[in-house]
C-alpha cells in the first residue's frame, strides 16, 4: 500500500515537473538562444552575445512596429479603461433594467472566436476607410480589452461598501465627488489589473491587427508573425525577449500599484466562497 | 471565470431594496442618473461588436452572385468540409489534452503551500506574459528540424527522428500549452472553494482519500472544469496563429481559410460565410457543453 502510494506520488511529481517544463521550457530556450553569438539556433549556443538585441533595436522597421504597438496598446488601455469603468459603475451602482444581461453582453467578446471579431471589424473599418490607421486599430482592439476591464473593475467595485459613498453624499458631496474621493481610491487595484489586461490584449494581439495593418503599418506581433513564417534566427528570438520584458514590466506594475496578481480576481473568487 | 462574475454581479442591484426608505428616494434619482453612464460603452459595443457581426452575417448572403451562392459553394466543396473537420477535430483534441494535464496541476496547486505554491502559480502565469505568436514561435524553435528536440533525439541515437512540426500533433501541443491557464485557474478556484468540513465529514463517515475525491471533491469541481473547457474549446476553434506557425497540410483550420480569402482579395463574401460557420460550430459546442453540464451549472460557477 505505502509502496503504491509512493509510486503514485512519484508519478504525480514527474507529471507536474513535465508540465512545468512544457509551460516555461519553450520560452526559456528561446530566450537563451536570443543571446547566441552565432546565427544558428544551436542549443546550448556556442558563444554568448547581445548583438541580436542591438541588431533588432537599431533596425528601423522593428523600431517603427514597436512604436506603433506601444501607441496602440496605450490608447487601447485608456479607451477601454474609461469605457469599462463607466459600464461597471453604471451597471453595479445605477438602477439599470436588465443589468445582468447587459454585463453578459459586455463580456460576449470573451467567448467569441477572435477571428470572428477580426473579420467583422475588418469589414466595417475598411468600409469606413479606417483600415490601416491608428484610430481604426485602437477602435478594433478595444473590443478585445473591454471585457477584461469590466471583469476586474466590477469585482472590486462590488467589494466596496456603498454606504461609504452614501455617507460622503449625506455630508454634502455630489455623487461625482464621492466617486472621485471615496470609490476610486478603493477600486484602484481592480482598475490597475484591468488596465494591465487591456494593455496586454492589444500588445499581444495578432488577429484583429492582422486585417487592420498593412505594409509600413505593422504592429510588433504582426511583423513577428510575418518574419517567422519566412525564417527564424536569433534576431527574432531577441524580439521575443523585448516583448517578454514589456509584458513583465506591465505585470510588475500591477504588483506595485496593488499587491495582487492580475489573476487575483479568480483566486479571490475562490476565497469568498470558502 | 466570466460566468462567476456574471452571477456575483447580479447580486449587486438586488441589495438596493434593503436600504432605509428615507434614503432610497434620494438614491433612486442619483442611481438612475448613474445608470445613464452605461450608454456610451453600450453605444461603443453596438458599433464595434454588434454591427460588425451583423455586417459579416449579411455579407455572407449579399456579397455573392445569388443569396445562397456562398453557402452552396462552401457546402459542396470538399476543401471547406476538410477545414471544418480539422477545426472541430483539433479543438476537441486540444480540450481533452488540456483537461488531462490541467486537472492534476490544479489539484496540486490547491493543496500546495509556500515555495511549491509560488513555483506552481508562477509557472502557470508565466506563459500569460507572452502572446500566442511568441508562444507558437518558441515551439517552432523547439520542434523544428535541427531544433532542440530533434538534436536531442539524434544524440540519443535515432538516425531518423520523427518529424515534429507541421502536423496536427504540433498544433495540439502548442494550443494545449497556450490553453492551460484557461483551465487550471477555474479548476483551482473551484477546488479551493471546497469546504474543509465536507472533507472531514466524508472522512468521519469512513471514506478514504480516493472515495472522498470521487464523491465529494471531484463533483464539486465540475462547474469549474466545464467553464474552463468552454473557454479552451472556443479559443481552439478560433485559433489562427498557432496552426499557421506550427501546422501543416493536415491541420489547416477555418481561421486560416478566412485569412487566405481576405489576404488574397478573394472577397469578403466567402470569408464571411466561413465566419458564420465558425460561429455556428462554436454555438453548437457551447450548447452541447451546456447540455452535458446543465446550463445552470455554467452560470453558477
Amino acid at each position: 500500500m505505502s509502496l503504491r502510494k509512493l509510486a503514485g506520488g512519484l508519478g504525480v511529481r514527474a507529471l507536474i515537473i513535465a508540465e512545468i517544463a512544457l509551460l516555461v521550457g519553450p520560452l526559456v530556450v528561446t530566450l537563451i538562444l536570443s543571446f547566441s553569438a552565432t546565427s544558428g539556433l544551436n542549443f546550448p549556443p556556442h558563444g554568448w552575445s547581445d548583438k541580436w538585441y542591438v541588431t533588432v533595436a537599431s533596425d528601423p522597421q522593428w523600431r517603427q512596429s514597436a512604436l506603433l504597438s506601444l501607441e496602440a496598446a496605450a490608447l487601447v488601455t485608456v479607451v477601454s479603461s474609461v469605457l469599462g469603468l463607466m459600464a461597471s459603475y453604471a451597471l453595479i451602482r445605477g438602477r439599470v433594467l436588465g443589468a445582468t444581461t447587459l454585463i453578459g453582453f459586455f463580456l460576449l467578446p470573451l467567448v467569441t472566436p477572435t477571428m470572428i471579431l477580426a473579420l467583422g471589424l475588418a469589414l466595417v473599418l475598411t468600409a469606413w476607410g479606417l483600415s490601416g490607421t491608428l484610430a481604426g486599430l485602437v477602435f478594433g482592439q478595444s473590443v478585445l480589452a473591454l471585457p477584461f476591464v469590466i471583469v476586474n473593475v466590477s469585482v472590486s467595485l462590488r467589494a466596496v461598501d456603498r454606504n461609504l459613498e452614501l455617507a460622503a453624499q449625506s455630508l454634502g458631496a455630489r455623487p461625482f465627488r464621492s466617486f472621485l474621493v471615496i470609490t476610486l481610491p478603493l477600486i484602484k487595484r481592480g482598475i490597475a489589473a484591468g488596465a494591465v489586461f487591456a494593455f496586454l490584449a492589444s500588445w499581444d494581439d495578432a488577429v484583429v491587427a492582422l486585417f487592420l495593418t498593412g505594409p509600413g503599418f505593422q504592429t510588433l506581433p504582426i511583423q513577428l508573425l510575418d518574419t517567422v513564417q519566412d525564417f527564424i534566427n536569433p534576431s527574432v528570438a531577441a524580439v521575443t525577449g523585448y516583448l517578454t520584458l514589456v509584458a513583465l514590466a506591465a505585470v510588475i506594475g500591477v504588483f506595485v500599484v496593488g499587491r495582487g496578481l492580475p489573476v487575483g480576481g479568480t483566486s479571490r473568487m475562490g476565497d469568498e466562497r470558502s | 471565470m466570466t460566468a462567476s462574475h456574471l452571477y456575483e454581479v447580479s447580486a449587486g442591484p438586488a441589495q438596493t431594496g434593503r436600504a432605509p426608505r428615507s434614503r432610497s428616494a434620494l438614491r433612486a434619482i442619483g442611481a438612475s442618473r448613474i445608470g445613464l453612464l452605461c450608454l456610451p460603452p453600450l453605444a461603443y459595443m453596438a458599433v464595434a461588436f454588434g454591427y460588425p457581426l451583423g455586417l459579416m452575417i449579411s455579407d455572407s448572403f449579399t456579397d455573392a452572385p445569388s443569396s445562397l451562392a456562398n453557402y452552396r459553394s462552401v457546402v459542396s466543396s470538399s476543401l471547406y468540409a476538410t477545414l471544418l473537420w480539422n477545426t472541430v477535430r483539433i479543438a476537441l483534441l486540444v480540450t481533452a489534452a488540456t483537461l488531462l494535464v490541467s486537472y492534476p496541476y490544479a489539484y496540486l496547486m490547491s493543496r500546495a503551500r509556500g515555495a511549491r505554491m509560488i513555483v506552481l502559480s508562477a509557472a502557470i502565469v508565466f506563459p500569460f506574459l507572452s502572446s500566442a505568436v511568441v508562444r507558437s514561435f518558441t515551439w517552432e524553435v523547439i520542434l523544428e528540424p535541427n531544433g532542440v528536440v530533434d538534436r536531442a533525439l539524434r544524440d540519443l541515437g535515432l538516425s531518423h527522428p520523427p518529424v515534429l512540426i507541421g502536423n496536427t500533433a504540433s498544433v495540439v501541443i502548442g494550443l494545449t500549452q497556450i490553453s492551460m491557464p484557461f483551465l487550471v485557474l477555474p479548476i483551482y478556484a473551484a477546488l479551493v472553494a471546497v469546504r474543509q468540513d465536507y472533507l472531514s465529514a466524508a472522512a468521519s463517515l469512513g471514506a478514504n482519500r480516493l472515495a472522498t475525491f470521487r464523491h465529494v471533491t471531484m463533483p464539486l469541481s465540475l462547474p469549474g472544469v466545464l467553464v474552463g473547457c468552454l473557454f479552451v474549446l472556443v479559443y481552439a476553434m478560433g485559433s489562427y496563429v498557432t496552426p499557421q506557425l506550427l501546422g501543416g497540410n493536415d491541420s489547416v483550420m477555418i481561421s486560416q481559410g478566412i485569412v487566405l480569402q481576405v489576404q488574397n482579395s478573394l472577397g469578403f463574401g466567402v470569408a464571411s460565410t466561413m465566419g458564420v460557420l465558425l460561429i455556428l460550430i462554436t454555438v453548437a459546442g457551447l450548447a452541447l457543453a451546456a447540455k452535458i453540464g446543465g446550463a445552470r451549472a455554467v452560470f453558477r460557477t
